[in-house]
């Protein structure tokens, strides 16, 4: 997961360069604040004795509670 | 561990995607081969002790500031260093450490990494200004909210490698200049290859 400029509002220029020189597709692409929420909800507990691993339900309900909904956010 | 075999891909279900797969059987999926997966089977240690192995290892990641080895978590808690050994290979295996090809030390604790990387993360929490390395742009963002601080991470654009800086204040994210986060693999090929991820 790459951090890119985006000179524009929301400008993917960078992005679609970068995939053009990987060969790769475009993948998904987040705002700060998605990647922030995201980061934080994922790993605020994970130095706690009792943090564990969320099921694949759970994920996708912490996906789908910042928009990211599409197959490319699903584990299966 | 008493016995390893090559066993063909098809004869377990597919690795499970995501940091949330479990590995079941029995058997340690430790490396994938062409066409097979690498298995160990070996005694399990007790859920219980690996995750004081895993609680360990970030205590003494937070506090010393590196990533602590085998030696020094087996010395900490009064174990062999290969009781920690196996701890940290089913730690691996159920997608909670990475760990290092042949040393078998930990790679990634995530959020944070045990070696240098280009998502350097600096926090301000109650131990003080501190400096990490983060595995990836979502990593990085990790370290600051594990530590429950502010923070910073210096990290530069994915394409033309421009410096860029993202500042996580009081729970609020901002990018300079302004930035978007790109997530080139789907989720269920995270854990295919997760260095490259």
């Amino acid at each position: 997961m790459l951090l890119f400029r985006s000179e524009e509002q929301r400008s993917e220029k960078h992005i679609e360069r970068w995939c053009k020189a990987w060969r790769l597709p475009h993948g998904a692409t987040l705002s700060m604040e998605q990647a922030w929420k995201l980061a934080d909800a994922w790993y605020r507990d994970r130095r706690s004795p009792d943090w564990r691993r969320r099921t694949v339900d759970e994920a996708h309900q912490l996906f789908a509670s910042l928009g990211l909904t599409s197959e490319f956010w699903r584990f299966s | 561990m008493s016995s390893q075999a090559s066993v063909s891909r098809d004869v377990l279900p597919p690795t499970p995607p995501g940091p949330e797969g479990s590995n079941g059987n029995g058997l340690l999926r430790v490396q994938r081969v062409p066409g097979a997966w690498l298995c160990v089977r070996r005694t399990l240690m007790p859920a219980a002790f690996n995750n004081r192995v895993r609680v360990r290892l970030y205590e003494l990641f937070v506090e010393s500031g590196r990533c602590p080895s085998k030696a020094e978590i087996a010395a900490d808690l009064g174990r062999s260093d290969s009781d920690v050994a196996d701890a940290f290979h089913e730690l691996a295996a159920a997608h909670m450490l990475v760990l290092q090809p042949g040393s078998g030390e930990v790679l990634m604790a995530n959020p944070l990494s045990a070696v240098p990387t280009p998502f350097v993360v600096e926090t301000l929490s109650n131990i003080g200004p501190r400096s990490w390395y983060g595995n990836c742009i979502w990593d990085a963002l990790g370290v600051i909210a594990m530590m429950h601080s502010d923070g910073r991470v210096l990290a530069s654009c994915g394409c033309c490698g421009d410096s860029m800086t993202v500042t996580v204040r009081r729970g609020q994210v901002a990018c300079e200049p302004t930035g978007l986060v790109h997530f080139a693999l789907p989720a269920k090929k995270w854990w295919d290859d997760i260095v490259f991820n």
